[in-house]
């Protein structure tokens, strides 16, 4: 039933997104540049622009809520964002290192690749970090990778050759789908669809840890089988994405809030519907970036932000409320 | 036939043996209760026995096979084990909570086969919650959640039962309640293995005692035989008045013993 809610608001926001933008599209050139060859500047903008940033927004959208369902249900802690692990924070080193040396500017395709060796960079040092020991121990080795990348991220700031370095490597960092093409949807995709596999298959796990760790294992549970899929795939699929579009906050912890009350607080059943949620939000979040105009486009990460912030302290509040 | 057999354990945790040249076997129709002071190694041997911790030396079999010779899911699948004051951590329904008793069975994705349901409605039956059959887990009184976490261990019937302190926090009633049905269990043919502090009803329920004194077993038997002053005054170090005999064992306490 959310579901299909979900799914209906998914492909209205498409159709809006394919027509949306600073050249509005009518619905009929959006039919003809999808659907016949002749290239016009309306089918171009659609299938060349409009179409690879829809692709990405629900691809990018959908693994950020998966994964924050997923670790939400590995931490058992309603907080858990898909950052959690040093990842995103590896990626975005990766894609700084990037704009940094000034590999960006030979090809498109750098930052994104860049920011997958970051992603996976960080991964491995996440997992040495926190390797034989428990959830707990992942969860800290992946706050101290995150650490580590952001204080390299400044570093790369503070030294930056030139001011357009220190402003490229800013607004890269504010996340944005804004000029994403093909390429960068054929790049992320492979490791979007692997990544998010592996994370679909860590439902029945996830399931027996509401039980807590002990009780987990008592019914036959792999938990270090099940730490090594939740990194692995977050790697993969978040790395990819935020190789791609930068540093998207919130979607990923608000997107399985926003289904529980529906489909309740059994994990495996919330990760399918959080990751349409994540998709909604993030698609939605980005034409409305592209119709809030004043002055130039507002970046999706900091519009992100600025909706998920007011939600996470009515989260707090909430949580308060429930604890005694 | 179902039986457990530890050899010569010995456990260490954090470079302290907690567990020392253990020996212990049980077979099908007993209900075996560890009793012990604090801290002298009650529930480590039960999660050893349980199969959730490797020992350092010695080797626990499960029908004659060695528990390290048996796949995870394959143990899980036969013995049932509930740690001490078991949580439910996600507000999920009761049902919902059961149901995760039969996680060894099912398939590694997909939802509860519908062939289940039936199942899991005959054990909130038999558990008296058919009333909190929606309730969210994390809303139930002591004594619901206790029977609730029975019933998600039981749901997908083992041979085997290892409960660490199951009336931990109930009161008399349901004490009383929940050993009633393991003794029932194991008098239908399962092996029931528990950890237990009140002496009196460890007496009047288990069909056999193994006493367990800073990690050696010293001695094992039947209640009414286990059961003294004496007993009570070096392992629990109590000054004990011990009356009855046979399944009628009752156990007052009167002081410390004089150290």
């Amino acid at each position: 039933m959310v579901g299909g809610v979900l799914l209906v608001t998914l492909a209205a926001l498409s159709v809006v997104s394919l027509l949306a933008g600073r050249v509005w599209v009518s619905p009929a050139e959006m039919w003809d540049g999808l659907f016949s060859s002749q290239a016009t500047l309306a089918s171009l903008i659609v299938t060349e622009l409009r179409l690879p940033r829809t692709v990405l927004a629900i691809a990018v959208g959908g693994t950020l809520g998966l994964c924050g369902a997923v670790l939400q249900g590995l931490t058992r802690n309603p907080l858990a964002e898909p950052g959690l692990l040093g990842v995103s924070a590896g990626a975005s080193l990766g894609a700084v290192i990037a704009i940094y040396f000034g590999i960006s500017a030979y090809t498109t395709a750098a930052i994104p690749a860049f920011g997958l060796v970051g992603a996976l960079g960080a991964m491995a040092l996440t997992f040495a970090l926190g390797r034989g020991g428990g959830t707990l121990s992942l969860v800290l080795a992946g706050a101290a990778v995150t650490g580590f990348m952001f204080a390299l991220i400044q570093l790369a700031l503070n030294l930056a050759p030139s001011l357009q370095a220190a402003y490229e490597i800013m607004t890269w960092l504010m996340g944005s789908l804004a000029d994403r093409s093909w390429d960068h949807v054929l790049l992320a995709a492979p490791f979007i669809v692997i990544g998010c596999g592996m994370l679909a298959f860590t439902g029945r796990a996830l399931d027996a840890l509401s039980l807590g760790e002990t009780q987990a294992e008592s019914l036959g549970i792999d938990l270090q089988r099940l730490r090594l899929l939740a990194l692995i795939g977050t790697a993969m699929a978040v790395g990819a994405g935020t190789s791609v579009t930068g540093t998207i906050g919130f979607i990923g912890q608000v997107g399985p809030h926003v289904v529980r009350p529906c489909v309740g607080y059994q994990p495996s059943r919330i990760l399918l519907p959080a990751a349409i949620a994540g998709a909604v939000l993030l698609l939605g979040a980005d034409v409305a970036t592209r119709l809030i105009r004043f002055g130039p486009e507002m970046r999706l990460g900091v519009f992100t932000a600025l909706l998920g912030t007011p939600f996470f302290f009515w989260l707090v509040v909430r949580l308060r409320k429930m604890s005694p | 036939m179902t039986e457990i057999a530890a050899s010569d354990l010995t456990i260490s945790r954090g470079g302290r043996p907690i567990i020392r040249n253990v020996s212990l076997h049980a077979q099908n129709g007993e209900l075996l209760a560890l009793i012990g002071a604090n801290g002298a190694g009650k529930s480590t041997l039960l999660a050893a026995l349980a199969g959730l911790l490797a020992p350092d030396v010695g080797t626990i079999r499960m029908d004659g096979r060695p528990l390290s010779g048996y796949r995870r899911v394959e143990i899980a699948r036969r013995r049932a084990y509930l740690p001490q004051n078991p949580r439910c951590e996600w507000p999920i329904s009761v049902e919902r909570l059961i149901a995760l008793g039969l996680t060894p069975t099912l398939p590694a994705f997909g939802g509860l086969p519908a062939a289940f349901e039936a199942r899991i409605v005959e054990m909130l039956a038999q558990w008296d919650l058919l009333p909190q059959r929606d309730q969210a887990a994390t809303t139930l009184s002591g004594g619901e959640l206790a029977r609730a976490m029975l019933a998600r261990a039981l749901v997908g019937d083992p041979d085997i039962l290892i409960a660490d302190e199951p009336i931990t926090g109930l009161d008399p009633k349901h004490a009383l309640d929940t050993l009633t049905r393991l003794r029932d269990l194991a008098r239908s043919g399962k092996l029931v293995i528990i950890s237990i502090h009140d002496l009196t009803l460890a007496a009047r329920y288990a069909t056999r005692l193994a006493v367990i004194d800073r990690g050696r077993i010293v001695t094992d038997g039947p209640p009414g035989k286990i059961l003294t002053a004496d007993l009570l005054r070096t392992v629990f170090e109590v000054e004990a008045c011990v009356s009855g005999s046979g399944g009628g064992v009752t156990v007052d306490y009167i002081a410390p013993a004089p150290t």
